[in-house]
């Protein structure tokens, strides 16, 4: 039977959630230099996008690389209850130690969904997280060369 | 270390023309048809910077923004904004293929660590996208600083 080749799927959600940028490991100077505006001491918030892109190949069946409804649930749970309508800094733990920055949330999106998605059989390939439509992060998970199809 | 990639969007509006100096009005209008009218005309462009880097541990920002904006309002939105490229950049012709690599040499050698230059797409309108993107670092020899002339290359996007 001839290898199906890889299809990518991306799936977008939001959430809307306020943060800070701050670390105690800068002083009260620092942190207002680097971070500028983000420092404010009250937060601030975004509405945020996050697109999901997964891999893998299409089910012979179902032509489905994943059932959209599987990955929406999954992402609601890990991603969307968890963080929309929250003060990242203060209400998700790992963000108590880690400054919410749009790159440590999109390595967070990732860090919570990929053993989700392996529980399905499916590969996260990447995380795109926009804070604004003008400025965004992506962090894309290298496939192995072992899965790689040609 | 995971390395990330993060894109901001700029905006500028300036007018262009596109013609080869040297050329007959006939083929410069066959070439570049409506765009080489001699009055020249103009677009609302957006420019997408892309950097890539490994998060600062301290900071968890793989650039300052307010750095980044620095570099980029200096070197390209500054430079062009309500100007005609034509007088920015003369004996270039202001393709958005032309323009993605011109801005892209123009910040390269900004962004000199940690955070590197990947991309630079230029929107002329909704439908016209063009990218200059660095060559891999394994493609580029072992040269120091800057990549070399032709490093950056342009992908074609269509008109």
């Amino acid at each position: 039977m001839a290898l199906s080749p890889t299809v990518r799927i991306t799936r977008t959600v939001r959430f809307s959630a306020a943060h800070r940028y701050h670390t105690d490991a800068l002083s009260a100077e620092e942190n207002a230099r680097v971070y500028g505006k983000c420092n404010r001491p009250h937060g601030h918030g975004h509405d945020y996008r996050v697109d999901v892109a997964v891999d893998g190949p299409v089910d012979a069946v179902t032509g489905m690389v994943m059932n959209l409804a599987d990955l929406d649930r999954v992402l609601k749970q890990v991603v969307v209850e968890p963080l929309d309508h929250s003060f990242l800094n203060f209400d998700v733990e790992h963000f108590a130690t880690t400054v919410p920055t749009c790159e440590n949330i999109a390595l967070y999106v990732a860090d919570v969904v990929e053993q989700p998605l392996e529980e399905f059989g499916i590969r996260l390939a990447g995380v795109r997280v926009w804070e604004t439509e003008d400025l965004f992060v992506d962090y894309e998970i290298p496939a192995l060369a072992s899965e790689s199809v040609s | 270390m995971r390395t990330l990639r993060l894109t901001r969007r700029y905006r500028f509006e300036a007018a262009h023309r596109l013609v080869v100096d040297g050329w007959t009005p006939e083929q410069n209008w066959d070439v570049y048809g409506k765009c080489s009218r001699e009055g020249g005309h103009g677009h609302n462009y957006e420019i997408d910077v892309t950097v890539e880097g490994v998060p600062d541990t301290t900071t968890g920002l793989v650039i300052e923004r307010a750095a980044m904006d620095r570099i980029v309002n200096e070197r390209v939105v500054d430079r062009c904004d309500h100007r005609s490229l034509n007088d920015v950049l003369p004996g270039v012709v202001t393709t958005g293929e032309n323009l993605a690599v011109e801005y892209f040499r123009w910040l390269e050698d900004a962004f000199d660590g940690p955070a590197r230059l990947v991309r630079v797409r230029v929107h002329e309108t909704a439908r016209n996208v063009f990218d200059a993107v660095a060559l891999p670092s394994s493609s580029r020899g072992d040269h120091d600083g800057p990549a070399a002339v032709g490093d950056p290359h342009p992908a074609r996007a269509g008109r």
